[in-house]
């Protein structure tokens, strides 16, 4: 056990891994990986290992933007490893683009750094914690846009990921929480909610992801429910990005 | 999708589980490593925190705090184990402190303790009597 706090030891570089999971396009004939999200894990052996852990725990310290710049530095690194052409998803919490002043400056130098150009960049908005600085979070919004990375408001129905977060956030993907899509083969109520969205996204020109995927039936309903993208442990775990690299389908 | 793995999942496994909260590495592994021996499944966090974050996140069958947790800075024990009463009204919770006074231990109680102890503790007797607070939970 290392000496000194845990949040040291969460922001020593190397600290923290990136594993990858990919989106998958359900509209072509062939299933085709639309993007790779990535997901992050604490130092090993931690109780911060666990990502919600991590995240509590730099949330009530006050550093979440810290951890925040931390993962996405090691995705970066480990994003090497993937196919220079495929999109990559990077969660960053609202409260990090809004009070945060330097990240853009941040994340354009890590990309550049580690040779990803920002048009490939995702970034994938949560949020756990109001409140936050709604004109700071617009401004770091549009940064983002100009330079070409396109937003997703994650966990869409859950929290802070409201109607007014999509207004503020119109974001390129809708990404649904996996409470909304697991079951949702034989639940009326579910397939409702699901279809709404799909709904909502349209005039948006949004794109619409179902999290969480785990049973073929829940795949069939969504695919029927006009949802085109899908991620989920019913197409295998979260993998390093080498691992991953082997295991992608032709594209 | 970044807190991939499930939340407020209530755990299915029959074994008791138990949080430990101590700056002091020194005091709280043994704790762990006695009542794991013990077949519970026993945590360790050594900042406030850490352990509000995993209350928020997993359940347990007990607690075992410390009040003072100058190491690293930070909220201190009484906090946590408020907080933990605001969710967990009836899981037993054990503090164990080198500082115990008739204040602290007062204070402690009105906070929501149900047991005050001095270290050290034999560890059997601490064992012994979280098996008795978590009997007489689930019995």
């Amino acid at each position: 056990m290392a000496s000194g706090g845990l949040l040291d030891r969460i922001l020593e570089r190397g600290a923290l891994r990136a594993v990858f999971q990919p989106v998958f396009d359900l509209t072509s004939s062939q299933l085709s990986v639309h993007y790779v999200e990535s997901l992050i894990r604490g130092p090993e052996g931690e109780s911060v290992e666990a990502p919600e852990i991590l995240f509590g725990y730099a949330r009530r310290k006050n550093a979440t933007t810290a951890v925040d710049r931390a993962c996405v530095e090691a995705i970066l690194l480990a994003a090497r490893d993937l196919p220079e052409d495929i999109l990559l998803g990077i969660n960053i919490h609202a409260s990090t683009l809004a009070q945060d002043p330097e990240f853009l400056n941040f994340l354009g130098d890590s990309a550049a750094l580690y040779g990803t150009a920002p048009s490939r960049l995702v970034m994938e908005i949560v949020e756990h914690a109001p409140p936050w600085d709604v004109a700071g979070f617009r401004s770091g919004l549009e940064c983002l846009r100009a330079i070409g990375v396109r937003i997703a408001l994650d966990d869409i129905g859950l929290g802070h990921s409201n109607y007014m977060m999509i207004l503020e956030c119109r974001p390129d993907y809708f990404k649904i929480d996996h409470h909304f899509v697991a079951g949702c083969h034989s639940d009326f109520h579910r397939r409702a909610v699901l279809a709404s969205v799909a709904e909502l996204a349209r005039p948006f020109g949004a794109r619409v992801v179902a999290e969480g995927v785990e049973a073929g039936e829940d795949l069939e309903a969504v695919r029927s429910l006009g949802i085109g993208l899908a991620q989920g442990w019913l197409f295998g775990p979260a993998l390093p990005a080498a691992e991953l690299s082997k295991a992608l389908p032709c594209r | 999708m970044q807190y991939s793995a499930r939340v407020n999942e209530q755990n299915p496994d029959p074994q008791p589980s138990l949080l430990i909260l101590d700056d002091e590495e020194a005091i709280a592994y043994p704790i762990a490593k006695y009542f794991r021996s013990q077949g519970w499944r026993a945590e360790i966090a050594t900042e406030a925190e850490e352990a509000e974050a995993l209350v928020e996140h997993r359940r347990y069958d007990m607690f075992i705090l410390d009040l003072r947790l100058s190491s690293y800075g930070g909220a201190e024990g009484l906090e946590v184990l408020r907080g933990i009463r605001r969710s967990n009204p009836v899981t037993p919770v054990v503090i164990l402190s080198a500082f115990v006074s008739d204040e602290m231990e007062a204070e402690a109680r009105r906070s929501g303790a149900d047991h005050v102890l001095s270290k050290p503790q034999p560890l059997k007797d601490l064992a012994g009597l979280a098996a008795r607070l978590v009997g007489s939970q689930l019995g």
